[in-house]
């Protein structure tokens, strides 16, 4: 009972001092709103490089041309040993005829008269990767096995633009951590101030025998909140101002490869990281800032 | 009892606030200790309610060290005791009901209870009348007597006053060593007040304590000045 009497006298006494330092708290609340908005910016940027990655991955093929004078053996041992290699994900057998249906496909009717016995082509493997930046060395890999005549991918072009988005995404998520402890750093000076503003109370409390954990726990929760609304604000914003951007461009960037996630996805997936690290930071902030002042006292 | 045994006390910045100082206070005792500023009576308030550590020597308080105690055991010490001070620290946004009240919220007594005490508080410091009043709408006196309150809610063995009547004139003064006087008896309450006031130590006679440069130099159990 008597825990139950403490929590609500905690929950009234927290609010009584967001009510008491109401511009203050918005304030800061509107602090932790531009940090975590840049954060979430940040996140979706990196989600995107993610997603963005994985299409372009999934559409990099090595296509693995053999030599032509091999046996049905041959095929499947060299399978195997592609299989093998670290990389590899999948690899699917391209016959000599389903080649030349896919030059035809692709270079025209011209190529017809080499159906049957006259097929030039040799069999083939199209092999993708787990990693698509480390492509290029699978790819030599490959091209060292003994029975493999020629590999071709993307080429540098794609390795390159992997390489780019992989640094668009470090720098985001680099960005998204100094901006969580610039955000920390305001809302521990905020409840600083607050604390100050309240250490003749404080002091009244130890006093009459509050406990340390009596004294903090309203600042606290004072600080949760503050990181709630900030969060709130965040989350709200990004919501309409995402479903926005993905209506007008129609769910794709510039290419129909650089697909945008749908906007329940990306909410689903922003939403809890922006709550928990609003209301994370506000605990974390408040929680430094009266820890310091009340070990300071006995 | 109280027991202080061969107690030193140095601040970092090399004032020696008390020295060897031994003292015993029996259960129900009222105390004066009087002395010159800087002469260590602060300090041994602050020793005997847990703020400050002794750099030697014991204080027991029932049987508690006080020096010994854990941070986190301080708390729960100090519920034992009640302070009383001269710049009376209510809280100004509390009325006086409230501000007695913190005192049993802070340690977590249920609501029907806080308000049976508290106006039995109320009644013993004779503020019935201004339960709902601001500290800033009452008198001086009024409001020391709501700090007595405030330090008697949680029926302390031990109250500690420091300069009560400092701020109040002659009249008002009496009235609160009377109201202390009725508490002692009252709840038993062992009591020691710091005081400069030479006027009231002679009318209400009781041990007293002097300390000079952090050294005891005289304990009268006779009480008064003319004693010393």
């Amino acid at each position: 009972m008597r825990w139950i009497y403490l929590f609500f006298y905690e929950l009234k006494h927290a609010f009584i001092k967001i009510k008491r330092h109401v511009v203050l708290c918005l304030s800061s609340s509107m602090a932790i709103f531009i940090s975590i908005f840049l954060v979430a910016a940040c996140l979706i940027i990196g989600f995107h490089v993610d997603s963005f990655s994985k299409n372009i991955e999934s559409d990099v093929r090595i296509h693995v041309v053999l030599n032509t004078d091999i046996s049905q053996d041959q095929i499947e041992d060299i399978q195997k040993e592609i299989q093998n290699i670290s990389n590899v994900d999948k690899i699917t057998f391209s016959s000599k005829d389903e080649e030349l249906e896919l030059m035809i496909q692709e270079k025209g009717e011209a190529f017809v008269m080499y159906r049957g016995e006259n097929n030039p082509l040799a069999n083939a493997f199209f092999v993708t990767v787990k990693d698509g930046s480390k492509i290029e060395q699978t790819s030599k890999e490959i091209e060292q096995l003994d029975v493999v005549s020629s590999c071709v991918y993307g080429g540098s072009s794609v390795t390159k633009m992997m390489e780019m988005l992989e640094k668009v995404r470090t720098i985001g998520y680099g960005v998204s951590i100094l901006l969580i402890f610039l955000s920390l750093y305001l809302i521990h000076n905020t409840i600083r101030t607050t604390i100050y503003s309240q250490q003749s109370e404080i002091a009244i409390m130890r006093t009459v025998g509050a406990t340390p954990s009596f004294i903090k726990i309203p600042f606290e929760l004072q600080g949760m909140f503050i990181g709630f609304v900030g969060s709130l604000l965040t989350y709200l914003v990004i919501r309409a101002g995402y479903t926005k951007i993905y209506e007008i461009t129609g769910g794709n960037l510039f290419v129909s490869i650089l697909k945008l996630i749908e906007p329940e996805t990306m909410m689903h997936q922003i939403g809890w990281i922006l709550f928990a690290l609003g209301i994370g930071i506000g605990w974390m902030a408040s929680k430094l800032a009266v820890s310091k002042y009340v070990r300071k006292n006995r | 009892m109280i027991e202080l045994i061969n107690v030193d006390k140095s601040y970092p910045n090399g004032v020696h606030a008390l020295n060897q100082v031994s003292l015993k206070i029996e259960d129900g005792e009222f105390v004066y200790v009087i002395g010159a500023t800087g002469s260590g009576k602060s300090t041994m308030i602050k020793l005997l309610n847990g703020e400050e550590v002794p750099d030697s020597g014991k204080i027991l308080v029932n049987g508690c060290d006080v020096g010994a105690l854990k941070h986190r055991k301080v708390p729960q010490y100090r519920r034992q005791i009640g302070c009383i001070f001269q710049d009376y620290r209510l809280l100004p946004r509390l009325t006086v009901y409230e501000n007695i009240a913190f005192a049993l919220e802070v340690v977590g007594m249920p609501k029907k209870q806080i308000r049976k005490r508290v106006r039995e508080v109320l009644d013993l410091v004779d503020l019935q009348e201004k339960a709902k009043s601001y500290p800033d709408e009452l008198s001086g006196g009024q409001q020391q007597r709501v700090t007595i309150g405030r330090a008697i809610a949680n029926n302390p063995k031990l109250l500690i006053a420091d300069e009560p009547t400092g701020n109040l004139d002659p009249e008002k003064s009496f009235e609160i060593i009377e109201l202390l006087e009725k508490i002692n008896r009252s709840i038993n309450a062992t009591i020691i007040m710091v005081t400069h006031d030479s006027v009231l130590v002679e009318k209400y006679k009781k041990r007293t304590i002097v300390l000079d440069n952090g050294y005891i130099v005289h304990d009268s159990s006779q009480g008064g000045y003319k004693s010393i």
